[in-house]
């Protein structure tokens, strides 16, 4: 039987939040909806925890009626988005009745999948949301982390993917997000997880910032992988993710069947192109391995936003030849902690506290209250153990913290009475997305979405020659197409 | 696809903006392109959709320290000689209270005890708790709530209790 490889589009997602900081707005997307869903896409991502803030303090825009704007454009294909275990989108563990409600307003705005995961890998903290997942009818996919490290071995990586299999999730999702992957270790990584997880859909995520995803994805794709996650041309490679339309010929190449409409990814790219072109976004070129970088990166794999920030802090500081020195100490740290998801919160803790061990010069000396919890298993069980000196540095002596603890008290009751009445519970979590001042901006602020028709390129190119101080302008392609625009 | 994409709509763009101010003609395959300037020879301005777009993207959120973050009185730190400085530990943003409507960690005239938090310093949004080394009275306090520090500022002054 001829093996199929589906695509998840994450154009609306990961591959915006890696390339345009999450700034891409609805009415960019609307006028595409209905091609990408009839482009055969597996799922289209529509979400993860930073879209809904930076939709709300960025776009000024309504995320949840983004959410329902795409579903009516397109309902043919499943939503899924990325929820971030028990602090569903930022640093605070939420309890279990935010869990729910969270869920449920995702559904009834037109999510019905979801992939669920935890930095340090911890069934606990998703569990809750797992069965409540699967109460409410949605599909939910488990995602464990990959990183480079002595910890993140096949056979760790083949026990996560089980205990998720074991919670009785409904696909896999292994992700390489920092883009480390060398093709051999994806093939290993790929079949140790297949052979743990047997017939289960299996996903691959990988960014391409080092230049192997495409290889990375190859090897996947041999190792018995179902679905690799795409985004359209214009958003793809560099530090986002591997394109559609080059991952459905890879996959045809290697004797696989892809069922996409190969004519609706083809005006997915080229739209993409114009809004590229009018924002003034820059299309990353697809490099090859790049080892130079590789190498320089590999120690630390903090994530390309929080690098710009550290070089920030430190020019701020006029320290800028420090950058190495931050970067090599947050490999040292990296490994005393455990081996942490490089992500948030956690590539936070390694970034920051590198930041301060080396302006401070004293290693640890002022470290955040957060690490202190961490160090104490707040955020549940490390991926490997703590170095022991720095473990006791850090939580002084105090008891180990059940990172469960407290999250079966209800807060919303309290929410209502203290900060409501709130128009809806999408409204609600709004309030929780951010704090409160940005909750108000988000009120005063909020703009109604566009909904624009997708202009036809001669009328979008007709529109930008009027606005140029031309004469006369003269354009024919073929016999196909032929404008004229004379000023009187 | 249409006959005409989106990519050949930018690809003409580009020809008409590089050959800024010139007049052109070009056959290049299938394409034939022509462009006579108006008469002032005016760079292209931009178009308006455009500039309304990019105003849009830049509206970020106002940065957080306004021009009027001013201290609202600043002490002078000379007047307790004795007292020991307690000093950032990095550049951040200063919070003098655990929570927007709570009263802050310490006020002018408190006693300390060594271990007691008197602030925090906010950078990424991680927390680093300032805390007391010595038992003693903070007789002066520095910076306001929200301000932004750099490492080595002055917080506050705290005069060491008398031993024994």
């Amino acid at each position: 039987m001829v093996k199929k490889i589906k695509l998840l589009d994450e154009t609306l997602r990961n591959a915006q939040q890696s390339l345009w900081a999450t700034r891409m707005r609805t009415e960019s997307m609307l006028p595409i909806a209905e091609v990408i869903d009839q482009a055969g896409f597996d799922t289209v991502c529509v979400a993860a925890g930073v879209t809904f803030e930076s939709a709300a303090m960025f776009l000024h825009e309504d995320p949840w009626a983004r959410q329902r704007l795409l579903r009516q454009r397109m309902p043919r294909t499943r939503f899924d988005v990325l929820v971030r275990a028990r602090n569903l989108w930022g640093w605070k563990a939420q309890p279990y009745d935010v869990q729910t409600l969270f869920l449920e307003t995702l559904l009834r705005n037109g999510v019905d999948s979801f992939k669920l995961f935890d930095g340090l890998n911890d069934l606990r903290n998703m569990a809750y949301l797992l069965s409540e997942g699967r109460r409410l009818g949605f599909m939910v996919k488990g995602f464990v982390g990959f990183n480079d490290s002595p910890a993140h071995t096949d056979a760790y990586l083949a026990r996560k993917a089980r205990e998720f299999v074991d919670h009785g999730v409904d696909a896999m999702v292994i992700s390489d997000s920092p883009g480390v992957m060398k093709p051999e270790r994806a093939y290993s990584a790929l079949s140790a997880v297949r052979a743990a997880i047997g017939e289960m859909e299996l996903h691959f995520h990988c960014h391409t910032a080092a230049g192997l995803g495409r290889d990375a994805c190859r090897e996947a794709i041999r190792a018995d992988v179902d679905v690799i996650w795409t985004a359209a041309r214009p958003l793809a490679w560099g530090s986002a993710l591997p394109a559609a339309r080059d991952m459905v010929a890879m996959a045809r190449d290697a004797g696989c069947e892809v069922d996409t409409d190969d004519a609706a990814l083809a005006v997915i790219d080229d739209y993409f192109y114009w809004v590229a072109h009018k924002e003034g976004r820059t299309v990353p070129p697809e490099k090859p391995f790049d080892e130079a970088y590789y190498k320089a990166y590999v120690g630390h794999q903090i994530p390309g936003g929080m690098i710009s920030n550290l070089v920030q802090q430190l020019k701020d500081r006029g320290l800028s030849d420090h950058l190495p020195a931050v970067l090599e100490e947050a490999g040292r740290i990296r490994a005393e902690l455990g081996y942490p998801h490089m992500s948030t919160p956690f590539s936070q803790f390694v970034g920051v506290q590198a930041l301060m061990n080396v302006t401070q010069g004293t290693r640890y000396a002022t470290p955040p209250e957060a690490l202190r919890l961490y160090a104490r298993g707040a955020f549940g069980e490390h991926i490997a153990e703590m170095d022991q000196n720095i473990r006791d540095l850090l939580s002084q002596g105090l008891p180990p913290i059940d990172p469960l603890e407290g999250l079966d008290q209800p807060i919303l009751p309290k929410i209502r009475a203290e900060f409501g009445p709130f128009d809806s519970d999408e409204d609600l979590l709004m309030f929780l997305f951010m704090h409160p001042a940005a909750y108000q901006d988000f009120h005063k602020n909020k703009k109604p979405i566009l909904e624009l028709p997708r202009l036809h390129p001669v009328a979008a190119l007709s529109q930008e020659v009027m606005a140029r101080n031309l004469s006369h302008f003269e354009m024919r392609k073929g016999d196909a197409v032929s404008l004229k625009l004379s000023r009187a | 696809m249409s006959d005409l994409t989106y990519q050949d709509v930018i690809r003409i763009l580009t020809l008409v903006d590089q050959a800024e101010g010139m007049d052109l003609e070009l056959t290049m395959g299938d394409l034939h392109l022509k462009v006579v300037r108006g008469a002032g020879h005016h760079p292209a301005p931009v178009p308006a959709a455009v500039a309304v777009q990019q105003t849009g993207v830049a509206k970020g959120p106002a940065p957080a320290t306004a021009p009027d973050a001013a201290p609202t009185s600043r002490p002078d730190l000379t007047k307790f000689p004795d007292a020991l400085p307690v000093l950032a530990p990095m550049g951040g943003m200063f919070y003098a209270a655990p929570a927007p409507n709570q009263p802050p960690f310490v006020m002018v005239g408190q006693k300390v005890k060594q271990g007691d938090q008197l602030g925090i310093v906010e950078v990424m949004k991680l927390f680093t708790p300032i805390t007391a080394e010595a038992d003693g009275e903070v007789v002066a306090i520095a910076v306001d709530n929200q301000q932004t520090v750099a490492r080595g500022d002055v917080l506050m002054l705290i005069a060491p209790a008398q031993q024994g």
